[in-house]
């Protein structure tokens, strides 16, 4: 698998480390509550199509990449780096 | 007083050579890393400029004076080679730390350099993809490394504590790449 | 001798001598082991797996079910060798597999008499009763008689490496397809990787006799070849399988390095395992015939008819004196063709059609069938059906053609499923199968020389327009173009004998039929449920038969029955390539402390922590036994100095204005109120509530700190600031850096350790100065360093900071002026043991699975300020009774040791899982007390302070009773620290 950090270009697999969904991007405020936590940490989507998530690339440039990825074929839509999505959301 | 005596982290290990290719060590005088402040990129770009003679380096590249060279090492981070930063005023508009004895330093130096590294790092090596000018983080032998081209071959960073399995690896690679070039 | 006198590629001037089943042979360069077997007269090469029948060659190629050896003797001997694709060396040594005492005579094909109870799925009926017959009986029989060739059971010497590439295009195959794509691509500037498993290119241009620009085939291909191999952008890849084909691009490919050399060179790696990134890829592996199913098919001497051709064009090698064809197309002539012109004598061609008519000079049955075989050891005849009645023809060869199966294979790695093709009646690729990747030629079911040709040169120009490059003018080269002439003919029915579709799993039509009875019929229950397709060549010449089969029984069509598919890898690979750079010490990097040298010197015991090499002992001559060192080493802490590495610890310079923002997001603890020049112990907590890691933070200035953390979490800390600063809150104006190899680190620890430090540094650090928990930055010897009061042992300690280079030279002189004082180094053990007598955490207690409540240190978490955790770590189930806690435990009655995971259940309490209350986390002897303490997790634990409960490990049969008791075991009051 490669994929393309959006600051080194293509990169093998191999370099980056997986994490997780994207809604992670989205921590509950601190008094959201309990259950508000619980479903950032625990509830996930496993859809059979696109998914949004999260990326390291470890060995690389170590940014933080948002990904949105097929769950079916693997093919990679879009990266982008987690920090420039995270100032647009604002 | 002590008299304390450094040792730089490839002491008995280098220079090897196999076939045409050679192994040394290249420690530069100064390793600095510096990260811009929020916002103060190009506050630090103009100081880079004046202290240094500098320009900020794109992604994956390098940016050189005579005697010291700006690296691209991460967003909004550099890492400052061959000089001491000019702390006062950089430090306005970046976060220095001294890294002068935290790498390893080597030059992978002659034909099929390429070849050797490709053993052991995923990175596209090829020379119109990567050439002088530019540089990379990416493994090496599942360490850490920072690979930048120069003339004839590369020069290849890793952490002083590493420097002992680096060499071992790069090494059993040239010996394996000049037994196979005696191949037809 | 079968071989000719003249023709082939093989090069007559350098002959080769090489043994099988240690019979003296004699060979060409340009022979496979198996064309040179052929070339001796040797046909039965090997004995079945399952009823271990005669067989012998079948094809020339790595389709090759067959003919598989055992190379090379001794403890380094290679098993399932395809003797099709091995390249013969001069003095290669072969033995055929599976048979005892000799090949000729088996002991083993007994099994064969037996056939009628070994059908498909007697393993699952025969071995299942009675139960206890299964561990006795029935394994030991099965592991016997299971496998083909044996390993040697001793360490693999080979090396193997492996390697990354890159390039515009991988052109898979160098047939005629693959080598005009890469020619065509390579004209026109992309980079090429062109891969061929054979150790010549050209494909099938080597076997026929087919013309290109009128020359022939193979001429045009060497032509090609050495155009290509004078261009810079081309990377000639021969004896390179292309394994696998895998997501983005990436291909897996197995290079043969030097299985071909008769005394390879020192530092020549046997294969070199290849990870491939391609843009774009062109599939060009060309077709394989398959067989047709008919009683006895599986005597030495029946064969495909493509390989007869390529023993005979390419290797020089008639494989019979009398050869006979059974074929239902056209192809089948051309090689009746090929093999009177080389001069041998054609027995007769057998065409199932009605209406065909002889290209030569040869007896040809129209409309007939191959129906039995006989010749024990060998084939020395046929029996052919036709409407003309029943013949027996005396040969001792049959080549066989039932048509072209495309190499689909690779197109089927990433989920993609072959689609049926009337009119060649075979699976093509279905379209995009892989993202990025062409199929050209034979494999897209473009059989002839001119279709092949002109698909290859069109995919190439396809891949260049993708990547924005115009295809060049190329002089296009005339060859035949024969159109397909094939009538489907997949097995016989009408005959007793045993009509055998996969050869190496040993499955005949019967066994199909059977499943089929038992209502096994999907294709992937036939499969599973006969084995066929499941060997080591994964079906290359029998799924489409077997499928063919079940359509029939299930009077369907062939793709109403289902299709067939493939997984990497294309041909085995060896798990030496797969692990290359990784066999032995070589499996993770290894990372040594800047006084590693100084530690060998002093005989120290080394053991590794994560990938750290670290002195877990200094033994002194006398000390026999690793005890004694430890309590010397603890004791020698405790009452003077004691010396130790720590530079593995994680170290953080974290900087800017919202430094001490983030450090109160990350640490449960509150660090912004930490005063300039003091130390705080932090512990940080995942988003779920347990603890992450433990640590220090020292404040260096007011927007400038330093953070430790545990040398095996330090990778996984440095990511979590990543994400908190680059997924959580980008706005913070904060930057860190990893510090952890620009400083060398040793503690100092022990009452005379501040005699020691003040002794070495240039300025005062007097208790007044530096007072325990503090910072502050030193000179030594004139260089910069950084002092730390901190401490794990519970003694009066320091740690010093230097810049790496200046590491060992410190340590020697640390170590000098500590033997001085009564003190010296302390390794692993003795550091452990101090701090478990202190109570303090590490990794055996910080495993993720525990909140800082449990550990003790729930006090931490600040209730004035939200950090990462904070709001899980208080979830009821967290915080109700009945939850572990951590604490101490000292034993009732004398005990030689405490045991790591132990459980401890109540007195009284059933002694089973589910009773159990906690476990014992770590545990040492303690000099200072003179018995041996422990930690655990234990519920409610803190609440049951001097209960009695019962230790208990099943393992290693220990049982004790305990005392429940604090963590901390020596100096509870922290006095020894602030001395």
């Amino acid at each position: 698998m490669r994929i393309d950090c959006p600051n080194c270009g293509s990169r093998d697999r191999r370099e980056f480390q997986y994490l997780g969904a994207a809604v992670l991007m989205d921590r509950p405020a601190p008094d959201a509550g309990e259950q508000a936590f619980v479903e950032y940490v625990y509830f996930r989507e496993n859809p059979a199509g696109a998914h949004r998530e999260l990326w390291l690339h470890e060995m690389g440039c170590r940014s933080w990449i948002v990904a949105e990825r097929n769950m079916g074929t693997h093919e990679f839509a879009s990266t982008r780096l987690a920090a420039d999505v995270k100032r647009g959301a604002k | 007083m002590v008299d304390l005596v450094a040792k730089s982290p490839h002491s008995g290990l280098l220079p090897l050579s196999a076939g045409q290719l050679t192994l040394t060590e290249a420690a530069p005088a100064f390793v600095s890393s510096i990260q811009a402040r929020q916002g103060k990129s190009s506050a630090l770009a103009k100081a880079l400029q004046a202290s240094h003679g500098l320009t900020l380096p794109e992604v994956g590249k390098v940016t050189a004076a005579t005697d010291h060279r700006l690296l691209w090492f991460g967003t909004d981070q550099y890492l400052l080679i061959g000089a001491a930063p000019a702390a006062p005023s950089l430090s306005e508009f970046a976060a220095l730390t001294d890294q002068g004895d935290a790498w390893a330093v080597m030059h992978l130096v002659g034909a099929g350099a390429a070849e050797v590294l490709a053993r052991h790092c995923p990175l596209d090596l090829r020379t119109e993809r990567f050439g002088i000018g530019q540089t990379a983080r990416a493994p090496l032998a599942d360490m850490p490394a920072i690979i930048t081209p120069i003339a004839q071959g590369f020069e290849i960073m890793v952490l002083q504590s590493l420097s002992r399995t680096a060499v071992h690896h790069l090494h059993q690679a040239m010996l394996s790449l000049a037994a196979q070039a005696s191949l037809i | 001798m079968s071989r000719l006198t003249s023709g082939g590629q093989i090069d007559r001037t350098q002959p080769l001598r090489f043994s099988f089943d240690g019979k003296s042979l004699a060979g060409f360069k340009g022979d496979t082991l198996a064309s040179a077997l052929l070339a001796n007269d040797i046909r039965l090469v090997g004995r079945s797996f399952k009823y271990h029948r005669p067989r012998g060659i079948l094809s020339a190629g790595s389709e090759e079910p067959n003919a598989l050896m055992q190379l090379g003797q001794g403890d380094q001997t290679t098993p399932n060798v395809r003797a099709t694709t091995q390249e013969l060396y001069d003095g290669l040594i072969a033995a055929s597999q599976n048979r005892f005492p000799s090949l000729a005579f088996d002991l083993l094909s007994v099994n064969d008499l037996m056939a009628p109870f070994f059908g498909a799925g007697f393993y699952y009926k025969t071995f299942m009763w009675p139960k206890s017959f299964w561990e006795k009986v029935y394994e030991p029989f099965i592991r016997r008689a299971a496998g083909l060739g044996r390993l040697s059971g001793k360490a693999d010497r080979a090396l193997y490496d492996k390697a990354f590439a890159h390039c515009d295009l991988l052109v898979i195959g160098g047939g005629p397809a693959g080598l005009m794509a890469a020619l065509t691509a390579a004209r026109g500037g992309l980079d090429v990787i062109l891969a061929d498993e054979d150790f010549a290119f050209g494909g099938r241009l080597n076997s026929e006799t087919v013309e290109i620009a009128g020359q022939p085939g193979a001429g045009w291909a060497a032509q090609v070849v050495t155009e290509l191999a004078g261009m810079a952008n081309v990377r000639l890849m021969p004896r390179t399988t292309v394994t696998g084909a895998y997501d983005g691009g990436t291909y897996a490919a197995l290079q043969r390095v030097s299985h071909h050399l008769a005394d390879p060179a020192d530092h020549l790696p046997l294969e070199t395992f290849w990870r491939i990134a391609a843009r774009r890829t062109i599939l060009a592996g060309g077709a394989i015939e398959r067989p047709i199913a008919f009683a006895n098919n599986d005597r030495p001497g029946v064969m495909m008819a493509s390989a007869v051709r390529s023993y005979a064009n390419r290797f020089a090698v008639l494989p019979g004196q009398k050869i006979s064809l059974f074929t239902n197309n056209d192809d089948g002539h051309r090689t009746a063709l090929d093999l009177l012109r080389l001069g041998a004598d054609i027995a007769a061609v057998v065409d199932t059609r009605g209406d065909v008519a002889a290209m030569g000079d040869y007896p040809l049955i129209t409309g007939g069938q191959v129906t039995g075989t006989s010749g024990r050891l060998g084939l020395k005849s046929i029996t052919v059906s036709s409407a003309s009645g029943r013949l027996k023809v005396a040969t001792d060869c049959l080549a066989v053609s039932g048509g072209w199966n495309p190499s689909v294979h690779l197109t089927c790695h990433m989920n993609g499923r072959p689609v049926w093709r009337e009119d060649i009646a075979a699976f093509v690729p279905a379209d995009n199968a892989i993202p990025g990747m062409r199929v050209a030629g034979a494999a897209n079911g473009d059989f002839s020389t001119h279709a092949a040709l002109s698909a290859g040169a069109a995919a190439a120009a396809e891949a260049l327009g993708d990547l924005g490059k115009p295809a060049p003018a190329t002089v296009f080269p005339a060859a035949e173009d024969a159109p397909i002439q094939l009538e489907p003919f997949w097995h016989f029915t009408g005959s007793k004998g045993r009509a055998w579709l996969d050869l190496q799993n040993d499955v005949t039509t019967k066994d199909v039929a059977l499943a089929h009875r038992e209502n096994f019929r999907s294709v992937e229950h036939m499969k599973r449920y006969t084995t066929l397709g499941m060997a080591t060549d994964q079906g290359k010449t029998s799924n489409v038969g077997g499928l063919a089969v079940m359509a029939d029984l299930t009077q369907r069509s062939i793709p109403e029955t289902g299709t067939t598919t493939f997984r990497p890898p294309y041909s085995p690979v060896a798990l030496g390539a797969l692990g290359a750079h990784g066999a032995g010490k070589d499996f993770a990097p290894s990372r040594f402390l800047p006084s590693d040298a100084l530690a060998r010197e002093l005989g120290a015991h080394f053991i590794e922590m994560g990938v750290w090499y670290r002195p877990s002992l200094f033994p002194q001559s006398g000390e026999t036994h690793w005890r004694q060192t430890c309590d010397r080493e603890m004791r020698m802490v405790r009452s003077a100095v004691g010396i130790t590495d720590i530079t593995p610890f994680g170290k953080i310079d974290v900087q800017g204005a919202d430094a001490a923002v983030l450090l109160d997001l990350v640490y449960a603890n509150t660090m912004s109120s930490l005063k300039q020049g003091r130390v705080r112990y932090g512990v940080m907590l995942r988003e779920d509530g347990m603890a992450l890691d433990d640590g220090t933070c020292a404040r260096l200035g007011e927007d400038h700190f330093v953070l430790t953390t545990t040398a095996g979490a330090a990778s996984d800390v440095f990511a979590h600031l990543e994400f908190c600063t680059q997924v959580l809150r980008p706005e913070l104006d904060v930057q860190f850096f990893s510090v952890t190899d620009q400083w060398a680190q040793f503690s100092i620890a022990g009452p005379r350790s501040r005699e020691l430090v003040s002794g070495l540094c240039d300025e005062d650090i007097s208790n007044e100065r530096i007072p325990y928990m503090a910072c502050a930055e030193v000179t030594i010897g004139g260089i910069g360093c950084r002092l730390f009061r901190i401490s794990f042992s519970g003694e009066q300690s320091y740690e010093i900071a230097i810049p790496a280079r200046y590491g060992e030279a410190l340590a020697r002189e640390l170590g000098q002026r500590a033997a001085a004082l009564g003190g010296g180094w302390y390794g692993l053990e003795a550091l452990n043991a101090l701090r478990i007598e202190k109570g303090y955490l590490t990794h055996a207690e910080m495993t993720g699975q525990y909140t800082a409540d449990a550990l003790g240190i729930g006090g931490m978490v600040s209730a004035k300020k939200d950090c990462i955790g904070k709001v899980l770590s208080q979830r009821s189930a967290l915080v109700g009774p009945g939850k572990m806690e951590l604490i101490g435990l000292k034993p009732v009655s004398p005990l030689k040791q405490f045991s790591g995971g132990a459980f401890l259940f109540s007195q009284g309490a059933r002694q089973v899982l589910g009773n159990e209350e906690g476990h014992v986390t770590s545990h040492c002897y303690s000099p200072s007390l003179d018995h041996v303490i422990a930690m655990a997790f234990l519920r409610d634990g803190r609440s049951r302070l001097g209960e009695h409960i019962i230790m208990k490990d099943n393992a290693r049969g220990i049982e004790a009773v305990c005392e429940v008791c604090p963590m901390v075991h020596v100096d509870p009051d922290g006095e020894r620290l602030r001395g």
